[in-house]
C-alpha cells in the first residue's frame, strides 16, 4: 500500500512537471503580455514600456523566465497578477473556495440524483419509467452545458425571475446582513449554475448506475434476498446497490476534471467569480502568470482526484481479489 | 385436510428460446412431509423449485396453480407474496458462495430475515441469528457472524444459508441441491443437519437433487422429474424396489447396478 502511494505521488509530480512546462511553452506562442493593452499605444514612450516590462521580468528571454518561474514556484511564489493589481496568490485564494463550492455542490447533487435515477430505472427495468428516464439521461449527456445554462438563465432567471441571472451575492450592502441571510443569498445565487453543472453529471452517473445495477440483479444473492421475502426496494438498496456502487464511485475521479472544464463556461455565463472566470478573464487580459497559476491548479485537482479515486476503489473492493 | 402445498398443471416456458421447461407438473405435499424431487440435469428441477415461490428469471413464463396454505402464490400480490417468502416457505440454494451477498456480514444476512418481516428488532434478530448459527453447527457463531461469506468454508456457508431459511420456522423448506457444491464429508454433515432440523421442527421438506442417494436417505416419498413432467410418484422404498417408469428404472439402476442385475 505504501509503495503504491509513493508511486502515485511520483506519477502526480511527473504529470505536474509536464503540464507546467507545456503550458509555459504554449504561452510563448501567444501574442502580447499583461502590459500590451495598457502600454503598447502610440503615445507611450518606448522607455516607459521598457521600464515596466523590466520591472516584472517580461524583457528576459523565455528560457530564463521559465527557470525563474519554476524557482519561484518551488518557494510557493505564484507571481503578480498585473490585470488585478494583486499578487496571483491573493486572487487564487479568493477564487478557489468559490469554485470548490460550485463544483462540490454540483458533484454532490449530480451523484445523488444520478444514483437515484439509476435505482428507479433498475427497479422498473424495461417499463415506462426506465424508458422515460433513459431518454432524459441521454438528453442530459448530449446537452451542452452552456446551452442549458443559457436556457436556465433566460427562463428561470430573466422571464420568471425565480433566480438571479448572475453573480455571487445580491447588490447592496450585503456585508451588514446577518450570516444566515448572507448564506441563503449565496445559495440562491448558487442554485442555477450548480444545478446546470449537476445535470450533466447526473445523466452520466445514472446511465452507469443503471447498467451496474442491472448487471448485479442477475446474481444469485439477489435471488436469495427475494427468497427471504424482502421487498424490491430493500433488495435494491441493501443487496444490489452496495455491489454496484464501485464503478460509479470510480466516476468521481473522472468527473471532477471535466467538471472543472465545464465550470469555466458556467462561471463565465453566470458571472460566478471563481477560478474558471478568473482564468477566462486572465486569458483576455493576457495576464499570463495568472493563467499559468490557474491551469496548474486545475491540474493539481485533476491529479489528486485521480489518485484518491484509485485509493478509494482499492479500499472499497479488496474482497473481490481474495475470493478463492 | 388440505395439503400444505398443491401444485396443479404447472407449466414454465422459455418464450425467447421457444421451448418448454415444465409441461404440466402436479404435486402435493402435506405438512411435515419429506418429499424428494429426482431429476437429471436439464430436467427442470431448479426451475420447479424457483417457480413455486415466483422466483423465476424474467425470461421465463409460468402458468398453473401453486397453492400454499390456501393461497395461490402465482396470483398473490407482491406484498403478500413477500410475507410468505422467508417466513412460511423458505428456500436453500445450490451454490452457497454466490447465494450470499459478498458485501454483507453473514450474521446480518441471517438476521435480516427477521427484521424485514417485522418479527424482531435488529438486536434481538441478531441474537437469534447467532443462536441459530450455533445450532446449525457453526463453531464460535458470534465470531463467524461478523465474517463476510468469502471468509467462511463451503460447509459453513451452506449452514449460514440454512440458518437464514430456518430463522422464522417456516412450514415448508425448499432445498435445491443443497449439498452438490460441497465435498462428500461435508455433504453428509449438512444432510444430517437438514434431517435433524426437519424432524425437530416438524416442517415439510421439498428436497431437489440429481442424487438418488441423497434423496433416499432423507425423504419418505420421491418424485421423478423427466422431460418437464413428474413421471413417477411413490414412497421411497417402493420406488427403490420397483420403479415403474423406464427413466426412473434407469436412475435407480445407476445406484444399485450389481443388485438389480443379480
Amino acid at each position: 500500500m505504501t509503495r503504491r502511494i509513493v508511486v502515485r505521488l511520483l506519477q502526480a509530480a511527473a504529470v505536474l512537471a509536464v503540464v507546467a512546462t507545456a503550458v509555459f511553452v504554449l504561452l510563448q506562442f501567444a501574442p502580447g503580455d499583461p502590459f500590451a493593452a495598457a502600454l503598447d499605444g502610440t503615445n507611450v514612450p518606448p522607455s516607459v514600456r521598457m521600464e515596466w516590462r523590466a520591472r516584472y521580468g517580461f524583457d528576459l528571454p523565455p528560457a530564463e523566465r521559465f527557470v525563474r518561474w519554476i524557482g519561484a514556484l518551488a518557494h510557493g511564489e505564484l507571481g503578480y497578477a498585473a490585470s488585478r493589481h494583486r499578487p496571483v496568490a491573493d486572487v487564487v485564494a479568493d477564487a478557489v473556495p468559490r469554485t470548490l463550492l460550485l463544483v462540490g455542490v454540483a458533484l454532490a447533487l449530480g451523484f445523488a440524483a444520478g444514483i437515484l435515477v439509476g435505482l428507479v430505472q433498475a427497479r422498473h427495468h424495461r417499463r415506462w419509467p426506465d424508458r422515460l428516464l433513459g431518454a432524459l439521461t441521454l438528453g442530459g449527456v448530449a446537452m451542452p452545458e452552456f446551452l442549458l445554462g443559457l436556457l436556465a438563465m433566460t427562463w428561470l432567471g430573466a422571464r420568471w425571475r425565480l433566480f438571479p441571472v448572475a453573480g455571487i451575492a445580491s447588490l447592496g450592502d450585503t456585508a451588514t446582513w446577518p450570516a444566515w441571510e448572507r448564506a441563503l443569498d449565496l445559495l440562491w445565487h448558487l442554485a442555477l449554475p450548480a444545478v446546470v453543472l449537476a445535470v450533466g453529471v447526473a445523466a452520466r452517473v445514472a446511465r452507469h448506475q443503471r447498467a451496474a445495477l442491472l448487471g448485479v440483479l442477475g446474481e444469485d444473492y439477489i435471488r436469495t434476498a427475494r427468497a427471504k421475502g424482502l421487498g424490491e426496494w430493500r433488495v435494491l438498496w441493501h443487496h444490489a446497490l452496495p455491489n454496484a456502487i464501485g464503478p460509479v464511485l470510480a466516476l468521481l475521479g473522472l468527473a471532477l476534471p471535466s467538471l472543472i472544464g465545464g465550470a469555466v463556461l458556467i462561471e463565465r455565463i453566470f458571472g460566478w467569480p471563481g477560478m474558471g472566470l478568473t482564468l477566462f478573464d486572465a486569458l483576455l487580459a493576457r495576464d499570463y502568470p495568472l493563467v499559468l497559476a490557474a491551469v496548474l491548479l486545475a491540474t493539481v485537482v485533476a491529479v489528486v482526484a485521480r489518485a484518491l479515486t484509485d485509493v478509494v476503489a482499492e479500499s472499497v473492493a479488496p474482497r473481490r481479489a481474495r475470493i478463492p | 385436510m388440505n395439503p400444505l402445498l398443491s401444485v396443479q398443471d404447472l407449466h414454465v416456458d422459455a418464450p425467447g428460446e421457444g421451448r418448454s421447461i415444465l409441461r404440466g407438473v402436479h404435486l402435493t405435499l402435506d405438512a411435515g412431509e419429506t418429499v424428494g424431487v429426482l431429476g437429471t440435469s436439464g430436467s427442470g428441477k431448479t426451475t420447479l423449485a424457483l417457480a413455486l415461490l415466483n422466483l423465476l428469471p424474467p425470461a421465463l413464463r409460468a402458468r398453473g396453480r401453486v397453492e400454499f396454505e390456501g393461497h395461490d402464490l402465482r396470483t398473490l400480490n407482491h406484498a403478500a407474496l413477500c410475507a410468505v417468502r422467508g417466513r412460511r416457505c423458505a428456500m436453500v440454494f445450490q451454490e452457497p458462495l454466490t447465494a450470499l451477498n459478498p458485501r454483507q456480514r453473514v450474521g446480518a444476512q441471517v438476521a435480516e430475515v427477521a427484521t424485514a418481516h417485522g418479527e424482531h428488532d435488529a438486536a434481538r434478530a441478531m441474537r437469534s441469528a447467532i443462536d441459530l448459527l450455533g445450532r446449525t453447527g457453526l463453531t464460535d457463531p458470534g465470531e463467524r457472524a461478523q465474517r463476510f461469506p468469502h471468509q467462511l468454508s463451503g460447509g459453513e456457508r451452506q449452514r449460514v444459508l440454512l440458518a437464514m431459511a430456518l430463522l422464522l420456522d417456516p412450514a415448508l423448506l425448499i432445498a435445491d441441491e443443497p449439498t452438490s457444491a460441497l465435498d462428500v464429508t461435508v455433504q453428509a454433515q449438512v444432510l444430517q443437519l437438514l434431517r435433524e432440523q426437519q424432524r425437530a421442527r416438524g416442517m415439510a421438506l421439498l428436497l431437489v437433487s440429481h442424487d438418488l442417494g441423497v434423496l433416499a436417505t432423507t425423504c419418505r416419498r420421491l418424485l421423478v422429474l423427466h422431460g418437464g413432467r413428474i413421471v413417477e410418484d411413490a414412497p421411497t422404498p417402493q420406488l427403490l424396489a420397483a420403479p415403474v417408469h423406464p427413466h426412473a428404472r434407469a436412475l435407480v439402476d445407476t445406484v444399485r447396478p450389481a443388485e438389480r442385475r443379480a
